[in-house]
């Protein structure tokens, strides 16, 4: 499971003000082009980089790159979604295998437990887990299987959106209403 | 192979047979996606490659001479806190089965194994499917041993091994199922109490004191009966306590 992995934060500066807000965009998205260019020919596989506007976190599996980025940090609401709006496509772009989510200024839900009884991620232990963080998820979607006196139950998201946070560990108890998944809605 | 069920009013009236595949649950939690999967449809094999007991636990049978099938009910009617009735109705309803064709009476080894003469005969895995607070689908599988002879394990036995005769899989397969169907009516009902007594009426070991294990720790007590959950509920020197699945074992 442990994965080598580096991690290095890549400060970066605010770019500078433009008297256009059409130029300022445009800025940003070549700028992220840039960065993701950049990142996928450094042989880095975690990436870091906060700005006054946005917090990018891209983190890179052995044969795909997963690239999200977190809610701004204290950022004015006016210029935290601008790049969010923008990210998406020149990510693609850039690197076909990428899945991005955007969480600036958007609300998150919960994926909790319907009963007691044991966490699973997988339907056994020779297969991927169903959900894993980066990955969009359906509505009726099975995301996980809790098991309680030998009766497995198939749990189905009940939103459309992007798994944020998985937080149980795999076959670990679990209470019922407990937080297992954090998506956030499309 | 298998034709549809007559007796019945809702389960076998369709059957998907396949001459293998890797479990019929698995066949059947696909078939779910489908409309055509109404409440009731079986899903029955002649060989399956990767039959599962309990997680990861393989459950091995000879192509052709036992009983592998699955079914699929919408019991939207029950709590998922009620789920463990879904167990009780099928091991009663093998139980029942098993009454007209052996000379020994069946028992039900908690939670969930067919144990005729002490022996393992069968075995229940059943996997829901959740939808907010209820239960949308059940996929009822059953691996009933019943025509083959040799088994690795001298734990386990066939229905052909206790009467001494063998069966027509087509014939015990209809009669399993209108059992199934009762038992299920029953739930559906809400003859929660009699199901409830029916099972404990025929657990293996009820009132009986034997070794258990516990965190690896052996001690003695008495199976009293299983609580909401159906947890069992042992007498133990310390008094009642309940047990989850994990947490004891059989000696």
């Amino acid at each position: 499971m442990a994965k080598a992995r580096t991690t290095k934060p890549v400060k970066k500066e605010a770019p500078a003000k433009k008297t256009s807000s059409t130029n300022q965009t445009d800025m940003k998205t070549s700028e992220i082009r840039d960065l993701i260019d950049f990142i996928a020919h450094s042989g880095l596989n975690e990436v870091n980089v906060e700005t006054k506007e946005l917090k990018l976190y891209i983190k890179r599996e052995p044969d795909q790159k997963i690239l999200k980025s977190a809610a701004p940090v204290a950022a004015a609401p006016v210029v935290a979604t601008a790049p969010a709006t923008v990210i998406a496509a020149p990510a693609a772009a850039a690197a076909p295998k990428t899945e991005v989510a955007v969480a600036a200024g958007k609300k998150t839900a919960d994926i909790k437990s319907p009963m007691i009884g044991t966490f699973y991620r997988s339907s056994n232990p020779e297969t991927p887990p169903f959900i894993s963080v980066g990955d969009k998820v359906t509505k009726g979607q099975t995301v996980c299987i809790i098991e309680a006196m030998k009766l497995f139950n198939e749990i189905e998201s009940e939103v459309s959106g992007t798994v944020v946070k998985v937080m149980v560990e795999n076959a670990q108890p679990v209470e019922y209403d407990q937080v297992l998944f954090v998506v956030e809605p499309d | 192979m298998y034709k549809t069920v007559e007796n019945t009013l809702f389960i076998g009236k369709k059957i998907v047979f396949v001459p293998t595949c890797t479990s019929t649950n698995d066949l059947a939690i696909k078939l779910l996606q489908q409309p055509a999967a109404v409440e009731g449809t079986i899903v029955v094999t002649d060989s399956q490659t990767a039959g599962r007991g309990q997680r990861g636990n393989q459950w091995q049978t000879e192509p052709g001479q036992n009983l592998t099938l699955s079914i699929i009910l919408k019991p939207v009617f029950l709590a998922i806190k009620d789920q463990f009735y879904l167990t009780m109705v099928t091991a009663l309803a093998t139980y029942d089965f098993l009454k007209t064709q052996s000379p020994i009476p069946a028992q039900i080894k908690w939670p969930n194994d067919i144990l005729i003469g002490g022996k393992k005969m069968g075995g229940i895995l059943i996997e829901n499917q959740l939808q907010g607070d209820s239960i949308s689908s059940a996929v009822i599988g059953i691996g009933l041993n019943i025509n083959q002879k040799d088994f690795v394990f001298h734990t386990a036995t066939s229905l052909s091994l206790v009467a001494q005769h063998d069966f027509t899989l087509q014939e015990i397969f209809a009669l399993l199922l209108s059992h199934i169907e009762s038992r299920y009516l029953m739930l559906r009902n809400g003859h929660h109490d009699t199901l409830k007594r029916d099972y404990l009426q025929n657990l293996f070991q009820l009132n009986e004191s034997a070794n258990y294990l516990h965190n690896d720790q052996q001690f003695t007590g008495i199976i009293r009966g299983i609580d909401a959950w159906g947890k069992l509920i042992i007498e133990t020197e310390q008094g009642m306590e309940s047990f989850d699945l994990k947490e004891v074992s059989f000696l």
